[in-house]
């Protein structure tokens, strides 16, 4: 036995296990790049398209990278894009009208920001609150504020965009969303800078270490002396963080805070951290994943656009992706080792145990 | 006794073996249960009688042997099946869905319904189903109404829907597994009555226990395994609690790993009046440098309970803690290892590793702070495979590599994984809750080396066990629990198997020590 005990390797968990299963993901979003090139050589793979593509994925793509802080440790954030769109309204009203509550004037670039992503966190904070203290499922607070977030923005504004003047000082702040570097836009330079910072932090640090504990197994993590607590409200407000930095971005790209932006976005980052490899049964999921995943839902959007498929299709069409990408996760679990006996167990009897 | 030997057996079981890897958890074992009858299984943990049960569940498959329900040769294919064959079995955990009614429960997937054009099993007969739900409640002794639910509904009383539920199987036989370890005094009472009234209605039961003095007032029959081997059978009136106690401990003690006698140093635990509401009482203590202080006691008597609420894991309502001399204050078990204690969990899979983790991650788990650079926390990753390596090789765990998903271990490799995490951070203190509890005899006699290996170091252990050789051998002192409260502490020489028995069922005055 001993001599099997000096055979042990070093771990290789990054290239076999992470590696491995995003190969996947990148096939098909490959396959799909290679399949959308093919129907439309003259239009898909021009730097204009691709700015458009890259765009659109910068906006749920950083959704996703909270969301996945948040699914590996078993929660969900339903709020998100409404967060967008609260944060793009406080955002553009603190920068042009500012805070009328403490009778101050417009408020310049660098604090609007600042104030923007710190209220996002908070809103995160207060979720990873209720999550863990109280104990509420993060279904329902997020859902609460998908709800209070999408109407504080409305009522704020009276409904109305709160907009950017033309040649109104702001040419800074609407390049941030509008600017591009070399014809990729600043905005999805911004998701890679954070998606970079992420996979630093849940790989390689003992955060990252621990948000995989929590999410793997609760209760161990927390009798190996991890304050568990903190590490949920930190996913949450990372979440919270990224839906404003998203909101910012959108604000910047449209020239105006909406309050109708974001709508169902929460569900596109959710359906991209899945179908990049993020499990909703907790502590399994990588910010490199989510990314693909994300690439995969904007390629195939924009891949419906330019073949003028209805819009109303391409709803159908995403959700079965997200179905497919589900099912295929949950049979992968299934199908490793012991598990494809409780797997058809579980259809005569709950497995008992003595 | 009812039982007559011209009589068919209600269940007959011959034979059986059933090995798993590395360990052979029954061997021949056979008996047989006659209608009107309670035969009482017992021995230690491990001596095989869960693998029975789940064979007779169908939950497992026997290598060799067979098994007959009156007289029939029957193979219980999985718990539904063994069922319908006559055979329920009552686990300590029930299975019960707690927002649904009684008669819901009693009648679960097997609905009566009304025969009628939209077919079988189409829409439920309620009427029938409470009426029928109400006989069988009757049948048990229950005065809670078929429409209660199951929520609202003490354990005992939870206890007998599981019985009328197998009842309502037709069952020939029911095996109760340690049916009495979750009641109150009065509830025993109550469930002993009820098995007495299956008794006269024809049934055979089998009772499993822990509890040496329920067999005498509820079994006709003992049947005592042993390392999975049927050691003896023994009519009531024959058995004696030392008779019965040495079958079940009958190894010679000698068989065992000795712990090493050790020099004691200075106090390195100290526990004082530690109390939790309703848990445990008052409870104090000290460990020294090098010693090794058993916990005895019956199942409930609150020992993981105190361990847990020392370590920080379960809130204490009262009570102090001194590490070395220096009170400290330990409010989460967060605090515990900064205070240099380090607990082995009770129940490794649920509490002591993230399963679907590498042996790597999960030793580095409670070490990150030490692991990991100050300033940007960033996990020194050269180091903790190191780490990792190190101990994996020190404890001769068996896995292909470091990057094993732990879930893919055996038990007793998981349980050094377990250990392995602990030793990383050097603790002062180290409390193991059941150390070897289900993991083959191999690695059991490895975890006790180590054990002793370790107090030799001069780290302080507490270790609670069930096993009585386990605890007489390995440990200095011997702490007693009953109730929640400490019933005695004995010195290793003072310590036998019936004094410990003596003060964990609370009958402290039958032994003067």
């Amino acid at each position: 036995m001993s001599e099997v005990a000096r055979k042990i390797s070093p771990s290789r968990r990054g290239i076999s296990l992470a590696g491995f299963r995003e190969l996947n993901v990148l096939l098909a979003f490959l396959l799909l790049c290679g399949y959308f090139y093919y129907q439309h050589p003259d239009v898909f793979a021009k730097p204009a398209n691709l700015a458009i593509i890259m765009r659109f994925v910068a906006t749920f793509g950083m959704l996703a990278i909270g969301e996945v802080f948040i699914i590996i440790t078993t929660g969900i954030d339903l709020s998100v894009g409404s967060l967008t769109a609260l944060t793009g309204i406080i955002c553009a009203w603190v920068m042009l009208k500012g805070i009328g509550m403490l009778g101050m004037g417009p408020i310049p670039l660098v604090p609007a920001l600042i104030i923007t992503l710190i209220i996002g966190m908070l809103v995160g904070v207060w979720h990873g609150l209720f999550v863990t203290k109280l104990g509420i499922p993060a279904f329902i607070i997020t859902l609460g504020t998908w709800l209070i977030a999408r109407g504080l923005a409305a009522y704020i504004t009276k409904g109305y965009p709160v907009v950017f003047p033309y040649r109104g000082g702001h040419e800074t702040f609407l390049s941030l969303g509008q600017g591009s570097f070399r014809s990729i836009p600043y905005s999805f330079i911004i998701l890679i800078g954070i998606a970079i910072v992420a996979t630093i932090i849940l790989n390689y640090s003992k955060l990252g270490y621990r948000v995989y504990a929590v999410g793997g197994n609760l209760e161990a993590a927390r009798l190996s002396g991890i304050n568990v607590d903190r590490v949920r409200i930190f996913c949450y407000a990372t979440s919270g963080f990224l839906a404003a930095v998203t909101g910012i971005l959108m604000a910047s790209r449209l020239g105006q805070g909406t309050p109708t932006v974001g709508a169902s976005y929460e569900l596109w980052a959710i359906a991209a951290s899945v179908i990049g490899g993020t499990s909703l049964f907790g502590g399994e999921g990588t910010i490199l994943g989510a990314l693909l995943g994300a690439g995969i839902v904007g390629v195939m959007q924009n891949g419906m656009v330019l073949g003028n498929t209805s819009s109303y299709l391409q709803e159908v069409i995403l959700g079965m992706v997200l179905v497919i990408a589900v099912v295929y996760d949950t049979l992968r679990r299934r199908i490793t080792g012991a598990q494809i006996r409780t797997f058809f167990g579980s259809f005569s009897r709950k497995p008992r145990d003595a | 006794m009812a039982a007559t030997v011209d009589q068919t057996p209600v269940l007959e079981v011959r034979n059986i073996s059933k090995a798993f890897p590395g360990v052979q958890a029954l061997s021949n074992v056979d008996f047989k249960v006659y209608p009107n009858e309670v035969v009482a299984l017992i021995g230690e943990n491990g001596a095989g009688k869960s693998t029975l049960m789940k064979i007779l569940s169908g939950a497992y498959k026997m290598d060799s042997g067979s098994v007959y329900i009156a007289g029939e040769p029957i193979e219980p294919q999985n718990p539904h099946h063994a069922q319908s064959l006559g055979i329920s079995i009552i686990y300590q955990e029930f299975n019960l869905t707690p927002n649904q009614t009684v008669a819901t429960n009693i009648f679960l997937g097997r609905e009566p319904s009304f025969d009628n054009v939209l077919g079988r099993a189409a829409l439920v007969n309620r009427r029938q189903m409470r009426h029928e739900a109400a006989r069988l409640l009757e049948r048990v002794g229950a005065r809670f109404s078929p429409d209660a639910l199951v929520r609202n509904l003490s354990v005992a009383e939870r206890q007998m829907v599981e019985i009328a539920k197998a009842l309502s199987f037709e069952s020939r036989i029911i095996i109760m597994d340690e049916p009495t370890s979750a009641l109150g005094e009065g509830e025993v009472k109550v469930l002993f009555d009820i098995v007495r009234g299956l008794k006269e209605q024809g049934l055979g039961v089998i009772f499993i226990t822990h509890r040496l003095d329920e067999i005498f007032e509820i079994a006709d029959r003992v049947v005592v395994l042993r390392d999975g081997r049927q050691v003896g059978e023994l009519p009531i009136a024959e058995a004696t609690p030392p008779k019965l106690i040495a079958m079940m401990v009958g190894r010679p003690l000698v068989e065992m790993y000795q712990k090493q006698d050790t020099s004691k140093g200075d106090v390195v635990l100290e526990v004082r009046d530690l109390s939790r509401t309703g848990v445990i009482d008052d409870v104090s203590f000290s460990l020294r440098k090098g010693e090794i202080l058993g916990i005895a006691g019956l199942v409930g008597s609150g020992r993981t309970e105190m361990v847990r609420a020392i370590f920080g894991a379960d809130p204490r309502t009262s009570g102090e803690i001194f590490i070395d001399g220096q009170p400290v204050d330990i409010h989460s078990p967060n605090a515990a290892i900064r205070a240099g204690m380090a607990l082995v969990p009770e129940n490794r899979q649920l509490h002591g590793l993230v399963l679907e983790q590498s042996v790597e991650r999960n030793i580095v788990l409670p070490n990150l702070d030490w692991l990991s650079t100050g300033l940007t926390g960033l996990l020194k990753r050269g180091q903790a495979r190191e780490v990792a390596e190190r101990y994996v090789r020190q404890l001769n765990v068996r896995t292909p590599s470091l990057a094993q998903r732990v879930k893919l271990l055996s038990g007793g490799n998981q349980q050094k994984v377990v250990l392995a995490k602990w030793l990383a951070s050097s603790p002062k203190v180290l409390i193991l809750d059941e150390p070897t509890r289900g993991i083959d005899v191999g690695a059991k006699a490895e975890v006790h080396a180590l054990m002793s290996q370790l107090a030799a170091q001069g780290i302080g252990i507490v270790m609670i066990s069930s096993e009585m050789p386990e605890v007489l051998q390995m440990s200095d002192r011997i702490l007693i629990m009953h109730e929640g409260r400490v019933a005695g502490i004995l010195d290793r020489t003072r310590a036998t198997q019936e004094v410990i028995m003596a003060y964990a069922s609370g009958e402290t005055d039958a032994v003067k020590v």
